[in-house]
């Protein structure tokens, strides 16, 4: 699958039990401006793009793609892996490149960033196209 | 008047979309109630039920790309990377 880019706060966060990779709910925003590793943590640090054609922009608990996470231990590595996530337009969607996936339950810090996938340049979808997210393995923690 | 292929898979969708939301809803209380009182055992339980919802997930993903694709919409997505 695409490449997952985790934030450099991703690994202090895990430390510090910021997630629940079981438990947590996520969701996918859309954004057609680079997350940057040192500073993109946190859903406000997101421009995503605008409410249209069956996409909501993610608020605190609502919007967003509504997507799992699933972890998975095999010896010291654990596996964070998400199902797949299709959503189908009714109308115009963005211009969008990144996929960033937000943890929606922390308060604090509030609604962290665990990471993006790049479509590798802008996509704009028309009535009835679809866009996958697709499931797969996204990263691990040793 | 003849049913098309491309209504079946509609109502289809239909069908699914609802299961679908309703599994995704019974999955959001699960992990809200695990949240609330956490219980490791429990966990195990919480997984057999993402498992039903990606199950469900990956038949609404199949029958969405096929409507769409029968609309004459285009079924995008990252290209993998290996």
């Amino acid at each position: 699958m695409a490449t997952f880019t985790e934030p450099d706060k991703l690994s202090e966060n895990v430390g510090l039990k910021v997630h629940d990779f079981t438990a947590d709910t996520v969701r996918w925003v859309l954004s057609n401006t680079a997350p940057v590793l040192a500073s993109t943590f946190l859903l406000s640090d997101i421009t995503q793009i605008a409410t249209s054609g069956g996409y909501t922009q993610m608020t605190d608990g609502a919007g967003g793609l509504l997507g799992d996470t699933t972890l998975a231990r095999s010896g010291q590595v654990s596996t964070v892996s998400g199902t797949q996530v299709v959503l189908t337009a009714t109308g115009v969607v963005g211009p969008f490149r990144y996929l960033v996936l937000v943890d929606d339950t922390p308060t604090s810090p509030l609604n962290p960033v665990v990471g993006w996938l790049d479509h590798g340049s802008a996509v704009t979808m028309a009535n009835t196209d679809t866009y996958t997210i697709p499931a797969g393995a996204y990263f691990t923690i040793n | 008047m003849a049913t098309s292929t491309a209504d079946l898979l509609r109502a289809r969708l239909k069908e699914v979309a609802a299961d679908k939301d309703k599994q995704e809803a019974s999955l959001e209380k699960a992990k809200e109630a695990f949240r609330a009182a956490p219980d490791e055992s429990k966990r195990g339980k919480l997984n057999e039920i993402k498992a039903a919802t990606a199950k469900i997930c990956d038949e609404y993903a199949d029958l969405a790309r096929a409507v769409s694709a029968m609309s004459g919409g285009t079924n995008h997505a990252p290209a993998p990377t290996g």
